[in-house]
């Protein structure tokens, strides 16, 4: 029997399942919650997930690869995001394989004859960010304690995330390009998170990519 | 136990005991919330809960796991630190938490201001003050 591979995204506001067939055929649903509401990841994720393998005439039983963003992004998100995953791989026998929101996004953007930016919001007055000139370096970016905070973006980017939306007026008027908020670019894709996820080194648990360093300070540490 | 309870303790060990003490009180549903700065005990404090709802397990701080769920002991407990989240545990998924509320388990929470709105009606209060060294003030208020 030939396996399939599903993608799970719950880094952002938004859930995103995935599934991918031996074949190459493809689909993939998303949870949008509407605006003002809260993610729905925990009650969305394996229902979408299990609607979508009953789209393709498929069950869990037939899962054989499962791939999953690691963060950056939603604290909790990442955490529902990742104990689904675990959960689903050792119920099929295989690990769990891991993939950056971050890339995934960029992933989305590489066909175009432009660099590409991915922002996603962090909350705090930060973004997380990445770019395709330099995906290696990925960073937690504060607002507030610059005022050109998009310098250092290849000139003539194009910013995508949910970070890119939330800022677009800013970045468009320092010569980037920013699709409009419906424009699937902005959009984690659960299917490029299969893809993305190919390159997870085997054998390794998957587990949280925060980029922010953590706040707390013990007291020992504190200055007076 | 009377409360308020307001001692000093001089010692982690004291700060246990005084968690001990304090579990004998607990019954299915009691909600605690765990008021203190960075290295004030409140760690220390639930260790001496959990053993004295019989629980020998290892405590660890949940801070990067949010929970860490304790099913051994006279009665099943939740200790959640939401540090990492913000107020009202805004942008995020609230079900995720869920189940740590459960009216069947004892529920412990450092940061309680950043739980779901409506999801915590706490029945204890516990305040830990650094007093320097190992001392430590508790404050320990029933509030149902």
């Amino acid at each position: 029997m030939s396996l399939l591979t599903v993608g799970i995204d719950t880094s952002t506001f938004e859930t995103g399942v995935g599934v991918v067939l031996p074949d190459g055929r493809a689909l993939e649903r998303f949870d949008i919650p509407q605006p003002g509401t809260r993610p729905a990841h925990s009650s969305a994720t394996l229902r979408m997930l299990e609607q979508a393998l009953s789209d393709v005439g498929a069950g869990f039983d037939e899962i054989g690869r499962v791939a999953v963003t690691v963060g950056p992004g939603s604290f909790t998100g990442i955490r529902i995001g990742l104990a689904t995953a675990n959960g689903l791989a050792l119920a099929v026998g295989v690990k769990a394989q891991g993939a950056s929101s971050l890339l995934t996004l960029l992933r989305g953007a590489a066909a175009l004859q432009q660099p590409a930016v991915a922002l996603i919001d962090a909350r705090r007055g930060e973004l997380f960010v990445a770019t395709s000139t330099a995906p290696q370096d990925r960073f937690a970016l504060p607002l507030t304690e610059q005022t050109e905070w998009w310098q250092g973006f290849p000139a003539g980017a194009i910013c995508i995330g949910d970070g890119a939306i939330q800022n677009a007026d800013v970045l468009t008027a320092a010569g980037f390009t920013v699709p409009v908020p419906s424009d699937s670019l902005h959009r984690i894709s659960p299917i490029d998170v299969c893809l993305e996820a190919s390159s997870w080194p085997e054998g390794v648990d998957v587990a949280p990519e925060y980029l922010r360093r953590p706040d707390a300070v013990p007291t020992s540490e504190r200055g007076s | 136990m009377e409360f308020p309870v307001d001692l000093k303790t001089t010692s982690p060990r004291e700060t246990e005991a005084v968690g001990s003490e304090l579990a004998e009180c607990f019954v299915a549903g009691d909600r605690v919330i765990l008021e203190g700065d960075l290295g004030s005990g409140k760690t220390v404090l639930v260790r001496g809960i959990c053993r004295g709802l019989g629980i020998a397990a290892d405590i660890t701080s949940p801070t990067f796991t949010l929970a860490q769920r304790y099913e051994e002991g006279r009665l099943p407990v939740s200790h959640l630190d939401l540090y990492r989240l913000e107020p009202g545990m805004a942008g995020e998924d609230p079900g995720v938490l869920e189940g740590e509320f459960s009216t069947e388990r004892v529920t412990l929470v450092e940061w309680p201001e950043r739980a779901p709105l409506g999801a915590l009606q706490p029945t204890y209060r516990v305040s830990l003050q650094h007093l320097g060294g190992d001392e430590r003030q508790v404050l320990v208020e029933c509030l149902s």
